[in-house]
């Protein structure tokens, strides 16, 4: 399994960033999400809203995974509960299907900045886990984590792209 | 506003989605979390949603999905 850990800052409260997250589909840096359903969404007895969305991505797929098992759409499930008296939002997020090909798991926390209650910290941590053999699965993951960190500029921009849009939140 | 999966459901999704969007800016980040305004929307949205995830045979993904837990 190869894991990737980051930690960065949004220059934006957490309830503008919250918002911005949860209407972050569609937007320019993720033309690549054609869809977005909310499976699920209750409060708990903590009042904590809970969410589980299906996300389809398509395309911009690798070409070793469309030749290994035609791969060219992928079902994604993210579960994200939001606390918005403590002001914090965690989410996961992982694929359901092409589970032969790869796992990828990503998880992030969204709360104020320690330093500046005005700004956002978001912690990242991914995973991802192949189970394929002679070494192809190793090379997946490799390929996987080289490419990580570009896509979480994509969708750090994308939630950005949202916010700006909306100005007017909260 | 995204689409929905399946996109006799998008209408119904947008409507619901617009509710919630603003419930979560006006009620739930203010700590009214009892108010309970697109229930019916979020139904009627489920309705669709359901139907197409078995039609379209992505049930059996969530099911498996869910069972790893």
């Amino acid at each position: 399994m190869s894991v990737y850990k980051d930690e960065s800052e949004f220059d934006a409260p957490w309830e503008n960033i919250s918002s911005a997250w949860l209407r972050r589909y569609p937007n320019p840096y993720s033309s690549h999400v054609v869809s977005a359903d909310v499976l699920e969404r209750y409060i708990d007895e903590k009042g904590r809203l809970h969410t589980e969305r299906l996300l389809v991505k398509q395309g911009r797929v690798p070409r070793w995974a469309s030749e290994l098992l035609n791969v060219s759409k992928s079902y994604i499930l993210e579960r994200s509960i939001i606390d918005a008296n403590k002001r914090e939002l965690l989410s996961e997020t992982f694929n359901i299907d092409h589970l032969k090909l790869l796992k990828a798991m990503e998880y992030n926390r969204y709360q104020p900045s320690q330093e500046d209650s005005s700004k956002t910290s978001i912690t990242t941590l991914a995973q991802f886990a192949s189970p394929l053999r002679l070494g192809l699965g190793r090379r997946v993951q490799k390929y996987c984590l080289k490419r990580f960190p570009e896509q979480l500029i994509g969708s750090r921009r994308g939630i950005l792209y949202v916010l700006q849009k909306y100005k007017s939140f909260s | 506003m995204s689409s929905s999966f399946s996109e006799e459901c998008t209408p119904a999704k947008q409507k619901y989605d617009t509710c919630f969007n603003d419930w979560y800016v006006n009620k739930f980040l203010k700590g009214d979390i009892h108010n309970r305004e697109c229930d019916d929307l979020f139904y009627e949205y489920k309705q669709c949603l359901f139907k197409a995830l078995k039609v379209k045979k992505v049930e059996p993904l969530l099911e498996a999905a869910r069972k790893e837990d």
